[in-house]
């Protein structure tokens, strides 16, 4: 017989597995140089198979990277190693920076042929591209501290809470224990005496509930978007009437409050910008140096402008985004309050498709400048896509 | 008739700081009542006290500070201290006696009990 023989059909099973297989499959010779490769090893390297038979590495046409992003040099690929020092190299990762700059990742897995006599036939490597899986972990592992974040900040909102709870809770147990006190000790107390006393301590169960309501609102405004009741409000008279309302107190404390305000009447939710004003300018009065606070309301264009300004002890330009932040406050000390007021008045505003900025300089002052659409615009109507 | 101790107290919140100098008014001390640390120095420069109670978490200056500031002047020597706290974890100063809020009326009995 004369010609070429047939391939034996054990050697035609091999071809087919190889050729099938998802995996990318090369095979260097004992010399090192790429003899055979599969249709998966085109497909994952995007190189044509004349392309590789004959080179030393499939790494050659490409910018391959260690895990750790730095270079790698072809003599330390999987397969030379492999060959150089006789050990398989197993989940081997690199990267390849392609033409057109793509990162894919890669894992490679190369092992020593031997021949019947022991001699070395080769080494044979296979791959597979692990990109998708990578960035799913790098997503993750973001994911994770995200959360980790948030968790830490829940605890800190709950220590906060619970400190913030038990200011009025002992006011209130003081005051009825100095009237347990009295009513024990057979003195006798005056009627007039023990209707201030009890009416007290009623304002200390309202301090208790008015805190109790704030936590749950901001419990209700993380999940879901606030719903305005929007009826026909003048900024103007709003914060007078709030002013007047908290006039007592702002003469207690002793700073002044100058108002500046222009009517102007939009569509909004009055609560809502009860709880803008009142946060701005009780930020403001804490955080003031007990020097005069300044609001100014004004219409510009189709928005109302509304701009608390303070001479006190001002917030770092690389603070400025985190303080509107949950959680968070401007000066660590030992302020007080549950650092969500920024936050509240963040969302309001957001929900009203207005938008608010801080100009501030250290130790000279602050202005919050809040700007509300006089009428809802399409994004405030419209709920955005959510992620 | 000899005059009644005197007593400092130092805390921001008005409801709590009225009921508490009115129970060291029961207990038989004469008390001054103010509002911040700052405030709370500058009483102690001009007068001395039998016992001190601060708040720890104060507007500007903490408790704490007060009680370091006014021993490194040396206004405490015969000064009982007692600070009160709703922190989770009260800061620990030495010979500060310190009780964490909700106040018990019984345990701050004890601890401001005028010698007889």
């Amino acid at each position: 017989m004369s010609g070429l023989q047939p391939p034996h059909p054990m050697e035609l099973h091999y071809q087919l597995v190889v050729q099938g297989m998802e995996e990318g499959v090369v095979f260097h010779d004992q010399d090192g140089v790429i003899r055979a490769t599969n249709p998966s090893a085109e497909r994952i390297l995007r190189v044509p198979a004349d392309a590789l038979l004959g080179r030393r590495s499939v790494l050659e046409r490409c910018e391959p990277l260690q895990e750790d992003g730095s270079p790698l040099s072809l003599e330390c690929c999987p397969a030379l190693v492999c060959l150089r020092t006789g050990q398989s190299e197993r989940g081997r990762v690199i990267g390849l920076r392609r033409a057109d700059g793509e990162l894919s990742w890669l894992s490679f897995t190369s092992h020593l042929l031997l021949r019947a006599d022991g001699g070395r036939a080769g080494v044979v490597t296979s791959f597979r591209d692990i990109t998708v899986l990578r960035d799913r972990e790098t997503q993750s592992k973001l994911r994770y501290e995200e959360v980790s974040h948030t968790v830490r900040l829940h605890d800190a909102f709950l220590a906060t809470a619970a400190h913030e709870l038990r200011t009025p809770l002992t006011a209130l147990r003081l005051q009825v224990q100095n009237l347990l006190h009295r009513v024990n000790s057979g003195a006798g107390v005056a009627v007039e005496v023990l209707t201030t006393k009890l009416q007290a301590a009623v304002r200390q169960t309202e301090r208790l509930n008015a805190l109790i309501d704030l936590l749950l609102d901001v419990s209700r405004m993380t999940v879901g978007r606030i719903e305005l009741k929007r009826t026909s409000v003048d900024l103007a008279e709003l914060a007078r009437d709030l002013l007047a309302r908290h006039a007592d107190e702002l003469t207690a404390g002793g700073i002044e409050v100058r108002l500046d305000a222009k009517p102007v009447t939009g569509d909004w939710d009055v609560a809502r910008l009860e709880q803008v004003v009142g946060n701005l300018l009780s930020n403001a009065l804490k955080y003031g140096n007990r020097k005069p606070v300044h609001i100014k309301v004004r219409r510009e264009g189709a928005s109302a402008l509304l701009a608390v300004t303070d001479t006190g002890l001002g917030v770092p330009a690389s603070d400025h985004r985190r303080i509107f932040e949950r959680f968070e406050r401007a000066h660590s000390g030992t302020q007080t309050g549950l650092g969500l007021g920024l936050w509240v008045v963040r969302e309001i505003v957001a929900a009203h498709g207005g938008s608010i900025e801080l100009a501030s300089v250290p130790n000279e002052g602050s202005t919050f400048t809040v700007r509300l659409p006089l009428a809802p615009t399409l994004e405030a109507v419209v709920p955005k896509e959510g992620p | 008739m000899k005059n009644p101790p005197t007593a400092l107290l130092v805390e921001d919140d008005g409801a709590i700081r009225e009921a508490l100098a009115e129970f060291l008014e029961t207990m038989g001390y004469q008390v001054n009542a103010v509002a911040t640390a700052e405030q709370g120095i500058a009483s102690l420069r001009a007068e001395g006290v039998s016992l001190l109670v601060t708040d720890y978490a104060l507007p500007g200056e903490s408790g704490s500070w007060l009680v370091r500031q006014a021993r490194a002047e040396g206004l405490l020597r015969t000064t009982l201290v007692v600070m009160v706290t709703a922190l989770l974890k009260p800061p620990v100063l030495a010979d500060v006696r310190v009780l964490r809020k909700p106040l018990d009326i019984g345990q701050l009995r004890e601890e401001v009990r005028l010698p007889h």
